[in-house]
């Protein structure tokens, strides 16, 4: 049997001239089914926190410390509030928020061959400064973004209550 | 008779009827609740934030901005140039967060309304009752000693250059035990209105969004959503919408409402600069400083910011080289800002299938020459107060040490790297009889919409050049009042 044939006789009702848009409808919703739609979002999600994490170390520590320290707890929590702030934002910005930090990082790899997130600190901090100073508003713009929140939530939640 | 038990509701679990629905609980709305329910209405006052104490958190930190700001604090109007602006999210709205300093409308203001809007009744006699009124409820009140040191800059290089330097009045109760700029209870809405509203009968719905208004012969319904997820209905003979200058014109939008809704918000563009000073001018207890200086107003006014280590930080990101000297040397430093009365107009937009609306606002070339001219003005005080290196907020332009430097500002900030902010956003409904560019009639009455009002900052026909809040208090006011047929 035929996979036309195949097709036709699970699905009589359908004309034989609609079975190429059936495949792709098919096609499409295998792809778009629950579980795999989950996982898909899933690793968007994972990558966006990778490399808003990786991101905030960068800037904590180019930025915000006094003297060179390995990361604590307290880098966590300000990856935290920036997250959240992310999540807070008005919701026609974040999906091209999401986007633009998903760029960020694939950027790295067709760069430098590895993500953002898996970079070395130096090397990650040169892409930030590449992102930092490029002639595209949008590149800066996002950095500026993540930078402004690390730095406020850095001295907010690690710095500021023991003044 | 003793008084009523305070009704804050949670998620309704049927449709609230009520005679008055007011959505938004800051000043316009509080006011406006209050006054109709110490008047016997049954009113209904529905906020989308949550009912928090002002002693919930600490003013102006990073508690404060996740508990009571909308968004977190990140709500750009789009342009260019962005505009980063802040509003309340709670019961209360921006008399939560706001340092509560307080100007009346200025009479050249009023005049321009009663000119180019044609608003009726805003002469001095029709106004100055409204004003001592809301004076006294919110305590409006002068410093009982010395202003903080950062303050006292400003104001210092103002005399020194002859200009006009003001302390401004805050809402504030003093309890007169000490001349400290601290000894005593910072007012807002939930101190002063929003108990009294509590105490007249008035019902509270916190958490609940209203997302769209439908009109059902003589009644409103109002239909959204609370925090939890219930579904909100709520009937009502007459609505007041008090959600401010951009949540306003975005609802009455969503509800098909579009009659120069939302087609003129206006606001402050405001830059900083950061000075650093010999001596010590800030401390973690400094306090709100209360100069302002209004030699160049309504074009320009200069004032000084909260400057917590943290909005140093933030402020100081700009210049990432002298990062790591604030922490060090926090307490010479302070934040300052030049603020600007625009000659542009932005937009509110609802964006189908989301939630938050969009804000536009498009800076002019004039605009951008007059922040330049506010920077190097601002700087000239600073230097003749003793400032020893200013850092404005500008990415590229390098530290001031002299006015040599500052000569070599543009004439114009740059557009895409001027970092700018507003807390003063207002204009988005003109109230007045000229049809043509009004929303609301001179009484916040919807043109056309039997039962339907505004009042909040949304009415103020133009920018005032000064802090909002006492002119939206004073009209919602006058507003409900002539609901009343008290006006």
């Amino acid at each position: 049997m035929t996979a036309a044939q195949r097709d036709t006789t699970e699905n009589p009702a359908v004309p034989t001239g609609w079975l190429l848009p059936m495949r792709v409808q098919t096609v499409y919703h295998y792809v778009a089914t629950r579980p795999r739609r989950r996982r898909l979002q899933a690793r968007m999600r994972f990558l966006n926190e990778a490399t808003v994490s990786a991101l905030c170390y960068s800037v904590v520590r180019e930025m915000c410390l006094a003297q060179p320290r390995e990361p604590g707890t307290d880098f966590n929590r300000v990856v935290r509030f920036v997250l959240e702030q992310q999540r807070r934002m008005p919701d026609f910005l974040r999906p091209p928020m999401l986007v633009l930090t998903l760029l960020f990082n694939v950027h790295s790899l067709l760069k430098s061959g590895r993500f953002f997130h898996r970079l070395p600190h130096s090397r990650r901090w040169s892409h930030v400064q590449d992102w930092k100073q490029s002639r595209f508003g949008f590149r800066r713009d996002l950095v500026r973004f993540y930078e402004s929140l690390a730095v406020f939530g850095w001295f907010s939640i690690a710095v500021a209550p023991e003044k | 008779m003793s008084a009523p038990t305070p009704i804050v509701l949670d998620a309704p679990t049927a449709p609230l009827d009520a005679q008055v629905a007011v959505i938004g609980s800051g000043p316009g709305g509080a006011i406006t609740a209050a006054l109709l329910a110490e008047a016997g209405r049954d009113v209904l006052l529905i906020e989308e934030g949550a009912f928090l104490q002002l002693e919930s958190c600490t003013p102006f930190t990073l508690d404060e901005m996740v508990q009571k700001y909308r968004n977190g604090g990140i709500t750009p109007a789009l342009g260019p140039t962005p505009v980063a602006y802040v509003e309340g999210r709670c019961v209360g709205g921006g008399s939560e967060i706001n340092s509560g300093l307080y100007h009346r409308t200025p009479p050249e203001v009023l005049e321009r309304w009663r000119k180019e809007f044609q608003v009726e009744a805003i002469a001095d006699a029709d106004l100055s009752p409204h004003f001592e009124a809301c004076e006294r409820d919110v305590s409006v009140s002068r410093l009982p000693g010395a202003a903080p040191a950062a303050s006292l800059k400003l104001h210092d290089g103002a005399t020194k250059l002859g200009w006009k330097s003001l302390e401004i009045p805050r809402w504030f109760k003093y309890d007169g035990t000490s001349t400290s700029p601290n000894s005593g209870s910072r007012q807002s809405m939930t101190r002063t209105f929003v108990p009294r509203f509590l105490a007249a009968g008035g019902r509270l719905l916190p958490k609940s969004r209203i997302r769209q208004l439908r009109s059902e012969g003589d009644m409103w319904l109002a239909s959204g959503s609370h925090a939890d997820g219930t579904r909100v209905e709520v009937r009502a003979e007459t609505v007041f919408v008090c959600g401010g200058a951009v949540q306003t014109p975005a609802l009455l939008r969503r509800s098909g409402i579009k009659g120069n809704v939302g087609n003129s918000l206006q606001l402050h563009p405001t830059v900083k600069l950061t000075a650093r000073f010999r001596d010590r001018v800030n401390a973690s207890d400094m306090g709100v400083p209360v100069h302002q200086v209004k030699e160049f107003a309504p074009r320009l006014s200069f004032g000084c910011s909260i400057s917590a280590l943290p909005y140093l930080e933030l402020a100081m990101s700009d210049h990432p080289a002298h990062l790591r000297e604030v922490t060090a040397g926090w307490e010479r430093m302070a934040i300052y800002y030049a603020m600007i009365v625009s000659g542009s107009q932005g937009s509110v937009r609802a964006v189908p299938g989301f939630g938050d609306p969009l804000v536009r606002y498009r800076l002019t070339p004039e605009d951008m020459k007059l922040l330049a001219e506010g920077l190097a003005k601002l700087a000239e005080m600073l230097f003749a107060s003793g400032a020893e290196a200013l850092f404005p907020s500008v990415r590229g332009v390098e530290p001031f040490r002299s006015m040599d430097d500052v000569r070599r500002l543009p004439s114009m900030l740059p557009h895409g790297r001027t970092n700018l902010m507003t807390i003063h956003l207002f204009s988005s409904c003109p109230m007045g009889e000229n049809r043509d560019v009004c929303a609301a009639d001179s009484f916040g009455r919807v043109r056309g919409m039997k039962g339907l009002h505004i009042a909040d900052a949304s009415l103020l026909c133009t920018a005032p050049g000064v802090n909002p809040q006492g002119s939206v208090m004073a009209f919602a006011r006058r507003n409900v009042l002539n609901f009343l047929g008290r006006g």
